[in-house]
């Protein structure tokens, strides 16, 4: 079906609002007064399946100094959006429809529409008019120029002629970010800067022209949560002393409540809501935001409550669905909502919702200051779930060992690992000792550097470690024998981070699962072929799947098949390595509670290592902090976070921002 | 550096030793003697003996290699058996020219295989490309003999702008040297031209599609600034690898180009020692081409730290 262009879709911006005094909230102007304005915008890419319609009519206005935050999951449309809007998509897309209006430099100027502009006019409003900042600061930047140098590039582009001047301003600009000795580190490359201080320059380049409008897409994803902090304040503080406006595009809640002003929320190409944060995050109208909401693992819900996932995968944009696109996806969806699309309509001031039925905020799950927002339709799912909630964290309560109680499974007495180079000593793990016992998740947080990666990679063996003692099943296996490896090889096993790169495309999902017990030479073909049916299904996939290739899965399903293999061999021991940080949020819920049920079930002992500090604590029993290859705090999950005794731990759980706009407005206030 | 190099020479000096001994033995072990040569036709026993003891051929294959290697580390190359002279003459009459092909032939390659690739990268019309396409395929396997008589055959005989042969140096008379150095250096240059083109069009591709490149693109960096600026140094490092080890192909294709082309460099020298089994100077040749080979490798690894900061030389 297609979307009519000239229907007037921005009538319900037009919506006056009243802005909150002393924020920078101009939105809801007329359009007239809008520095952006977006219509229809519409982007296909060719594929050999056919046009994928990645956005399909996406309407939006931004002011001038407002932040705009655009959220969605994976093949939302949100990033397709921000690179269309300069025409900046990749080879195989292109924007097929819609406008994007900018207004010119000075009041009066002529308006331009990017969307019909050529690529000269386009290069001149690109860096100069809109800047954009990326996701991964280690690639954005080239590794063969200096900081100085692509600073002085980005200038010289916009005809700023004078060498000297170049350098002057890029040294500013420098120090407008926040680098230290600026005028020093200019002639520094990009490696010679951590990730965070390569975000700062990622900014500080696509601020040199003073642009009036800012694309940040997924500007902090990439960085740990301390450092995310920083990135966040350096960018509210800049927009607000220039006056840029920022297109914020992330796909985390706690982002959006930190820094946006407004929120326009994605699904499948199409605009489903759109309102101030304060109102969408805390009392959203479309399901899926209200979805997306319950998903999110929150570090004030209550300990061990389940989280919720989406059931379902995003639509498939190559044959965009007739009606809705999230139905399929919706518990509350009508035959309506099957076949004809929704239109956006204005549910309250400066607040539009695209749903057949929504009729007034949905419920989000309790939080454990006790607000519940109360929606009409689903009491009881909301009771029903608590109930399960709590019998859940009275279990994990009560699984919590002390020390002492039993014998661990695995035993780790200060460890210590040392890479020694030429002219480097680096201490990766320095004195760490762990505990795990039989049916415990031990939770493992650090940011980059913290040294958790080589504890597992010393763990599995992969690296032997310079001191201290591992013990297995009451064996030393520091250094292990020939029969230890063996022993070890099937009882230890790992789930890895990337679902991509994690699964050979060239095997069967059978073969792939049963390669454990092939290798360990466990099990004749036909008992392999029984189990893998078996693991499928224990998975939540069809035993069907083995026949397939990882290429037909999702990322959520490729991780289940990851999981599934490491359960293969019956290990005793299983150890996830961020095994849901390259997930959606609605598919991390889902793969996190399978990964709780897998190990209530079989009495797993589990090591869960992530970042995501609120991730982990709804799956662990005890976490253990560690930083710069030592261990800060251990302690029981919900104790650890509520009442953090180091200063690291209370540090990383204030930087994690909470999806809750109330803390914002307050501090704002 | 200078540490990096002085750390770099031990395994330097392997290579060399064993190439010393592979090449003294394979030589050894072809049919052909130098003694037949010398000795005239028909000769008797006993001369034939008396000319191997001359030249010490009947002692041990062995103990021939002791001293020839003994009297090289002294840096004496020992007499020609054939042509006549000391070998080390020889050499030095001839490297001058060699290096002036080779430097040429490299400067070609490297030019047009740049000129090449990025045309590669930015033809995008299907006839352009599949022209390209042909370029490539042509410089790669016509071989120099082919491709030399048919440019002498056109630029010095049909069309007389160029001389057919021989060798003016660069040097002492840069105009006349040139024309002389044309011909041959771009025959040469063909094959590894197309290799290079290669290179860098693939090098080109994937650091366009690189982060970094749309970074530049959304800064409003023109594109063909991007392109040179930005993308090409990028290309360059795997180009240099390429580059390095044809320099091992130029070194071995000289003895044709220069046959072809009456040049009297190394290639020559070789061909008319290899015909005769004149030991000392097939050795003495190959050994320093192997030499060269060597020092262009290290030269390769350090124009990788000068073009990528973050390659540290250990």
């Amino acid at each position: 079906m297609t979307i009519s262009l000239d229907k007037p879709i921005d009538e319900p911006l037009d919506d006056p609002l009243a802005a909150p005094a002393g924020s920078a909230t101009l939105h809801g102007l007329s359009s007239s007064d809008a520095l952006l304005r977006v219509r229809g915008l519409h982007v296909t890419f060719t594929s050999e399946r056919g046009p994928v319609h990645a956005v399909r009519g996406v309407d939006f206005d931004l002011a001038r100094g407002e932040t705009l935050a655009i959220v969605g999951e994976s093949g939302s449309g949100k990033s397709t959006t921000a690179l269309a809007l300069t025409k900046m998509l990749p080879g195989a897309g292109a924007v097929t429809g819609g406008s994007v209006l900018l207004d010119g430099p000075a009041p009066g100027d002529p308006v331009l529409d990017l969307a019909s502009a050529g690529e000269d006019e386009l290069r001149r409003i690109r860096g100069a008019r809109i800047g954009m900042i990326f996701q991964d600061p280690m690639t954005s930047l080239n590794p063969l120029l200096t900081v100085g140098r692509h600073l002085d590039e980005a200038m010289r582009a916009h005809g700023v002629a004078d060498k000297r001047k170049r350098a002057a301003r890029a040294v500013e600009l420098l120090d407008l970010v926040g680098i230290a000795d600026p005028a020093k580190r200019m002639r520094d490359h990009p490696h010679q800067f951590s990730g965070g201080m390569r975000q700062r320059v990622m900014i500080a380049l696509a601020l040199a022209n003073e642009p009036d409008i800012l694309l940040a897409d997924e500007p902090t994803t990439a960085l740990d949560p301390t450092v995310q902090a920083q990135i966040l304040t350096l960018l509210e503080n800049l927009s607000r002393e220039l006056g840029t406006a920022t297109v914020l595009i992330t796909h985390n809640m706690g982002v959006v409540a930190r820094s946006a002003a407004r929120v326009m929320v994605l699904y499948g190409g199409r605009v489903v809501e759109h309102g101030r944060t304060e109102d969408v995050l805390a009392a959203p109208q479309h399901p899926y935001t209200a979805g997306l909401l319950r998903a999110v693992p929150r570090l004030d819900a209550p300990y061990g409550q389940r989280l919720h996932g989406i059931p379902g995968s995003p639509p498939d944009l190559a044959s965009p669905p007739e009606g809705c696109a999230f139905a399929d996806r919706c518990t509350l969806a009508t035959d309506q909502c099957r076949t004809e699309q929704p239109p956006l309509r204005a549910v309250g001031s400066g607040r539009t919702v695209a749903c057949w039925v929504s009729d007034g905020p949905l419920p989000l799950p309790l939080a454990a200051s006790g607000a519940v927002v109360s929606g009409g339709a689903s009491g009881t799912e909301v009771a029903e779930a608590l109930d399960g909630k709590q019998a859940f964290a009275a279990a994990r309560a009560a699984d919590v060992h002390e020390a002492g109680d039993v014998e661990p499974v695995l035993s780790v007495e200060g460890l210590g690992k040392v890479f020694k180079s030429r002219r480097n000593r680096v201490v990766a793990l320095d004195d760490v000792s762990l505990q795990l016992f039989p049916g415990e998740t031990l939770g493992v947080v650090g940011e980059s550097g913290s040294g958790k990666s080589t504890l597992v990679r010393t763990l599995v063996g992969v690296h032997p470690p310079t001191a201290g003692r591992i013990v297995f099943g009451g064996r030393d296996v520091t250094r292990p024998s020939r029969a230890d490896v063996r022993t070890l090889r099937r009882s230890v096993q790992m789930v890895f981070q990337d679902p991509y790169a994690s699964l050979n495309p060239r095997m069967t999902v059978g073969a792939i699962i049963a390669d454990p017990l092939v290798s360990q030479g466990l099990g004749t073909p036909g008992e392999h072929r029984r189990r893998v049916g078996e693991l499928l299904e224990r998975v939540g996939l069809d035993p069907a799947a083995a026949d397939r290739y990882p290429r037909d899965f999702s990322g959520g399903q490729r991780q289940r098949i990851g999981i599934a293999r490491a359960l293969a061999p019956e290990p005793s021991v299983l150890i996830c390595d961020e095994p849901v940080s390259a997930l959606d949020v609605s598919v991390q819920a889902q793969v996190v509670n399978l990964l709780a049920d897998l190990q209530a079930d079989l009495g797993l002992s589990m090591i869960f290592i992530a970042h995501d500090l609120a991730v982990v604590r709804q799956i662990s029993h005890r976490i253990t902090v560690m930083r710069g290859g030592r261990v800060v705090e251990t302690g029981p999950a919900e104790q650890l976070c509520a009442d953090p005794q180091h200063p690291y731990t209370q540090a990383l759980l204030a930087a994690v921002p909470s999806p809750v706009p109330a803390a914002r407005t307050a501090a704002a206030a | 550096m200078t540490g990096y190099l002085l750390r770099r020479l031990p395994s330097a000096l392997g290579v060399l030793l064993l190439a010393s001994f592979a090449i003294f033995f394979i030589l050894r072990a072809v049919p052909g003697d130098p003694v037949a040569t010398l000795a005239g036709s028909d000769p008797s026993p006993e001369t034939v003996a008396a000319i191997r003891a001359d030249l010490g051929l009947d002692r041990p294959v062995l103990a021939q290699y002791g001293t020839w290697l003994a009297d090289v580390l002294r840096g004496d190359l020992g007499r020609s058996y054939v042509i006549g002279g000391e070998v080390s003459e020889l050499l030095s009459q001839r490297i001058g020219k060699s290096v002036e092909l080779t430097i040429g032939a490299l400067v070609f390659s490297l030019a047009i295989g740049l000129v090449l690739g990025v045309l590669g990268v930015t033809v995008k019309n299907r006839a352009g490309q599949a022209v390209l396409s042909a370029i490539n395929a042509i410089s790669l396997i016509v071989p120099a003999y082919v491709s030399g008589f048919l440019l002498v055959f056109l630029f010095a005989i049909t069309w007389p702008v160029l001389p057919p042969g021989g060798h003016v140096s660069v040097l002492s008379d840069p105009q006349i040297g040139f024309q002389y150095l044309l011909m041959p250096a771009l025959v040469m240059a063909l094959p590894p031209a197309a290799i290079v083109a290669r290179y860098v069009k693939d090098g080109l591709l994937q650091a366009l599609g690189e982060d970094y490149t749309r970074t530049a693109k959304s800064l409003g960096i023109p594109h063909r600034r991007i392109l040179w600026r930005h993308a090409l140094p990028n290309a360059l490092p795997p180009v240099l690898t390429v580059l390095g080890m044809l320099v091992g192909t130029l070194l071995g294709s000289a003895v044709i180009i220069e046959a072809v082309f009456a040049w009297p460099g190394l290639g020559t020298l070789a061909e008319q020692a290899v015909t005769r089994r004149d030991y000392p100077v097939i050795q003495a040749v190959l050994l320093f081409m192997v030499a060269v080979f060597v020092i262009v490798q290290l030269l390769t690894d350090l124009a990788y730290a000068l073009i990528d900061p973050r390659v540290r030389l250990r």
